[in-house]
């Protein structure tokens, strides 16, 4: 062989050589970024899961005080109900009570026309106190405790029928 | 607000929602917890709602902050709003979300007492007279 086709040789397989190098160099290169681009995936990915679990987690909380504002609302709305109820029982008691006292006014009149032996004005006011009273039982009970301190109070014990008949009077 | 309705907080937590605590003892017990309301503005007062005793009762507070006798009880939960925003709760059930997100209405403490307070809702659905939701 000549020595020009060996110096040419050489100078190829220098080439080659440094082709291969440098191929070398690239593969390295794009193994690295390869790596790069992997850890960068996950990390993304955690990222992501991380930012998953915590949207998951705030959509948890909201939901969950979206309920208690909601059950507060309820419960204050229940106890206005519930207000309501006792106010309007206050005020049937005090009507009845009101009727009681106007009912014991009529017992006592009977009590004087019974002494009187006025048997009309006694029927008048018997018709009078059988109205008050269906007008009482309308709205509730009647006292009847009460009702029995007022009529033993005007001496009423000798109408103790006339206090049952009362009770169950139709008006 | 309608003359046949309690007027506001005081009206309710004074007068007429402690009858509902004589009238149904152990359903109110049912909460069993410290339930303790901080109403500001026109009306307002803090008042304690005491569901863990036997009577259950209602106490208005003039401090501040949660008194003395209540405090580390075991579960405690503090509700905070204003006269106009309570109002609007005792009108609608539906309002709650909208003052919570708006910050009209806080609430600390412990927190599961809360859905505890529904016996108040179910009590008045029982009351005899009282319109249906």
């Amino acid at each position: 062989m000549a020595d020009t086709e060996l110096d040419e040789l050489k100078a190829q397989l220098r080439q080659t050589q440094k082709q291969l190098s440098d191929a070398k160099g690239r593969i390295a290169a794009v193994e690295l970024h390869s790596r790069e681009i992997e850890r960068d995936a996950k990390i993304a990915t955690t990222q992501a899961e991380t930012l998953k679990a915590e949207t998951e987690a705030a959509l948890g909380v909201a939901a969950e005080q979206m309920k208690m504002a909601h059950t507060i609302s309820c419960a204050v709305y229940g106890m206005n109900q519930l207000s309501r109820s006792f106010m309007a029982r206050k005020i049937t008691s005090a009507r009845i009570a009101f009727r009681e006292n106007e009912l014991v006014d009529v017992l006592a009149a009977m009590c004087v026309a019974t002494d009187k032996n006025d048997l009309t004005q006694l029927k008048v006011l018997a018709d009078q106190a059988k109205n008050k009273v269906a007008v009482i039982k309308a709205d509730g009970e009647m006292n009847r405790t009460k009702f029995h301190e007022h009529f033993i109070a005007l001496g009423f014990t000798k109408f103790e029928e006339t206090y049952e008949s009362l009770l169950t009077a139709k008006g | 607000m309608p003359a046949n309705m309690p007027q506001g907080p005081s009206d309710i937590f004074d007068h007429l929602l402690p009858l509902g605590f004589q009238a149904y003892p152990d359903r109110v017990r049912e909460v069993n917890a410290i339930i303790v309301f901080k109403i500001t503005g026109d009306d307002g007062g803090m008042w304690v709602l005491n569901c863990e005793t036997s009577p259950p009762k209602i106490e208005k507070s003039m401090l501040d902050s949660i008194p003395e006798a209540y405090e580390g009880a075991k579960s405690t939960v503090k509700i905070e709003t204003d006269s106009d925003s309570f109002k609007r709760m005792m009108l609608s059930p539906d309002e709650g979300m909208e003052l919570f997100y708006t910050g009209k209405l806080l609430i600390t403490g412990e927190l599961e007492v809360i859905s505890r307070m529904k016996v108040f809702f179910d009590l008045s659905r029982s009351e005899p007279g009282i319109a249906k939701i």
